[in-house]
């Protein structure tokens, strides 16, 4: 989940010293306009050769999230958990070019 | 979900390794470009200023899914990962690293939300109100949008109520699970695809409006001024 997830990758992540900086009023208000860098390029890796099942074999959990495209022909889901560990699928869906994110 | 394709370009996405207001930040490997994720705004490079076009997208859980696209592909699974982020989903008090001030307290922080936006305007509905209400109207900017809970087994599916330029109002269809019927005309809509199977309006297709699950502060984070519905 994008706001969620990237605040817990940091959470995860990073010493609690190192955000200790960002505790007053004003430089949270400067930081409302800022980017953060906190993680390299590409630590978390995008999907770009998307691989996909039947839904009737897949090894997905009753609860589990899923993020779905519902075309004229077709649907796929993409496992919110699975994003969790790549946070964006470059696919093509129905010949439309599309990035599912998180 | 995002359209990849941007003035003729197709683009392919990676994680920037970088946040915007507890969002990520995706860079394309065409041009180098920063977007925000949350609301696709190129905010930094050759195509600064561009925004993505939303694809409309269903959230749900498996159950909910399988059982309205039991036809479906999913995308493969390696191994069995649960989310990684099940704690901090549940933890009320932890509402993003950067520790920005919610100024907004018309809910609380983690609050969650279905957010849908157009180009001019947001709005916020309380998942569980949704659910209580199951058919909500109501007026996104100039959108006139109808939320669906058909039940606790469907997700939470969201259209645009235009039609060939009247706007329509819906129903559940009595004793008919994921059928909608609208109030106009009486035809019958299929909740899985938007689609009228009967009545006057038979084949006609209602579009999706761009509709997101979220936390209360992310979404405020980026639309600080969404309206929130009531009911």
């Amino acid at each position: 989940m994008w706001i969620t997830t990237r605040s817990a990758v940091c959470l995860l992540l990073i010493p609690a010293a190192a955000v200790a900086g960002l505790t007053s009023e004003s430089q949270r208000d400067r930081d409302d306009n800022v980017l953060h860098v906190v993680l390299p390029r590409d630590a978390i890796p995008a999907i770009s050769s998307p691989e996909f099942e039947a839904a009737a074999r897949a090894p997905l959990a009753d609860d589990e999230l899923v993020i779905g495209i519902v075309g004229e022909r077709e649907q796929r889901a993409y496992s919110t958990w699975q994003l969790d560990r790549h946070e964006i699928v470059n696919d093509t869906f129905e010949g439309r070019p599309v990035a599912v994110t998180w | 979900m995002y359209a990849r394709e941007v003035g003729g370009q197709v683009l392919s996405f990676g994680v920037s390794g970088m946040l915007f207001r507890d969002g990520l930040v995706m860079y394309d490997r065409e041009t180098d470009t920063l977007w925000t994720q949350v609301d696709g705004q190129a905010i930094k490079g050759a195509l600064a200023g561009r925004t993505l076009e939303i694809v409309p997208s269903v959230h749900a859980t498996w159950k909910q899914w399988k059982q309205l696209y039991p036809e479906s592909l999913v995308l493969r699974k390696r191994g069995m990962p649960r989310s990684a982020y099940a704690a901090y989903n549940r933890d009320r008090n932890r509402a993003g690293i950067l520790g920005r001030r919610v100024r907004d307290t018309r809910l609380a922080a983690k609050e969650r939300i279905i957010g849908v936006r157009t180009a001019a305007a947001a709005a916020a509905f309380l998942e569980k109100d949704v659910r209580e209400a199951r058919v909500v109207h109501a007026d996104v900017g100039s959108m006139p949008v109808v939320l669906i809970a058909a039940g606790p087994e469907t997700p939470v599916v969201t259209f645009d109520r235009r039609l060939a330029g009247r706007v329509l109002s819906f129903r559940l269809a009595e004793g008919a699970p994921e059928v909608l019927e609208d109030h106009e005309t009486g035809s019958r809509w299929s909740l899985a695809d938007g689609r009228a199977r009967s009545g006057p309006l038979k084949g006609a297709q209602l579009e999706r409006a761009p509709a997101y699950p979220a936390f209360w502060f992310g979404w405020l984070g980026y639309f600080p001024g969404t309206e929130l519905w009531k009911r």
